[in-house]
């Protein structure tokens, strides 16, 4: 197997680009990969201030490499979710990665912060902990880009994370969602710019990228996240991709190419309605914000109280 | 044996995986002693 560019061997193939790398140039086209989203999709200006949500995984901490590389200003938001050894390790990783390099890493943790974490959220919420979780990095983040006056919030959803969600509201035709799965949602309304710069790089691109850059990052998956719908929508995708590579980026970007904008108008409108939050002052639907109501049921959960997660979620 | 006859083996689809050994990528036709020491490491995640 010889690199396309150089014929030097290779290390990995691309198969939907028909190409093998070596280490070198496999770099350089994850550059190109970012740096042609950020252009096509118009994600940020030179000068824009990013702050990079960072998890201590693959995709993130390779995002936040990748920005740098590309000349533009990045800090990053790490959220402790208190998940067990799983949020001390990552944690750990990400301020070593930040540490490393001197960068900028902030830092929330939900237990200290805000006085739970993600199990006892999602016990008090009734919900799986993925919707918990989801929805208070939405708000802590949102939170902190603006507290923190940054141009946009970069988040490290790849080709395949992408893919997946739109299989699966295609599936259940969730069009208020198919309408914000852009990788470009402009700010409006209190809620920051976000950005999506890895859409065009599978998720076996990102960990062969950390490898080969020696970043070293927590390859166990969440424990809360097994057997998630998520993970078998990818699953389903990879069995296609298998024997017909290219598959995921044809549904993709044909979605972005030729529809995202026929549903765009339906989420408009829900966005277009909310008010503020009594609490917080975030966005909202309600007199209080679903992050508000989620705290307080997390520290006074005692019963089976139910909580109304209503905003809607990034996508 | 080459990694992708490694990966057929245990039934892995190479879109999900990454062969590593001694810290460096292995691509698919590369060759494996019999005593090589690989790790067989999962990319998929939860997100």
């Amino acid at each position: 197997m010889k690199c396309r560019v150089c014929r030097e061997p290779a290390v990995i193939d691309v198969r939907r680009h028909n190409a093998n790398f070596c280490t070198d140039h496999f770099v350089e086209h994850c550059r190109r990969q970012v740096e042609r989203a950020i252009h096509d999709h118009d994600m940020l200006e030179p000068e824009s201030r990013v702050l990079v949500a960072v998890s201590g995984g693959k995709d993130s901490l390779a995002l936040w490499e990748l920005l740098l590389a590309l000349g533009h200003e990045v800090d990053g938001l790490y959220l402790g979710l208190g998940i067990g050894e799983y949020s001390d390790r990552s944690r750990a990783l990400t301020e070593a990665f930040a540490a490393e390099r001197a960068l900028t890493l902030r830092v929330i943790d939900l237990v200290e912060d805000h006085g739970f974490d993600i199990p006892a959220g999602a016990r008090a919420a009734k919900r799986a902990p993925c919707s918990a979780c989801g929805l208070s990095k939405r708000h802590l983040f949102d939170e902190a880009a603006r507290d923190g006056d940054y141009d946009a919030i970069a988040t490290g959803h790849n080709l395949d994370d992408e893919a997946a969600v739109l299989f699966g509201n295609v599936l259940h035709w969730q069009t208020e969602y198919l309408g914000r799965q852009a990788p470009v949602l402009p700010a409006r309304n209190g809620f920051p710019r976000k950005v999506k710069p890895l859409v065009r790089l599978a998720e076996r691109e990102t960990a062969a990228y950390c490898v080969i850059r020696g970043i070293d990052y927590i390859v166990d998956e969440c424990p809360m996240s097994a057997g998630n719908r998520h993970l078998g929508y990818k699953e389903a995708l990879n069995a296609i991709e298998e024997t017909s590579p290219g598959s995921k980026a044809a549904f993709y970007n044909g979605f972005l190419d030729r529809a995202v904008e026929r549903f765009v108008t339906e989420a408009d409108l829900g966005t277009d309605r909310l008010g503020s939050c009594d609490q917080c002052g975030a966005p909202s639907s309600n007199d209080r914000c679903a992050f508000c109501v989620l705290v307080e049921r997390a520290s006074t959960a005692s019963g089976p109280q139910v909580v109304a997660l209503t905003e809607k979620p990034m996508r | 044996m080459t990694v992708a006859k490694l990966l057929n083996r245990f039934d892995l689809k190479r879109e999900g995986v990454l062969v590593i050994r001694d810290g460096e990528l292995v691509p698919g036709d590369g060759q494996l002693p019999d005593d090589a020491v690989v790790e067989i490491r999962s990319v998929i995640s939860g997100g």
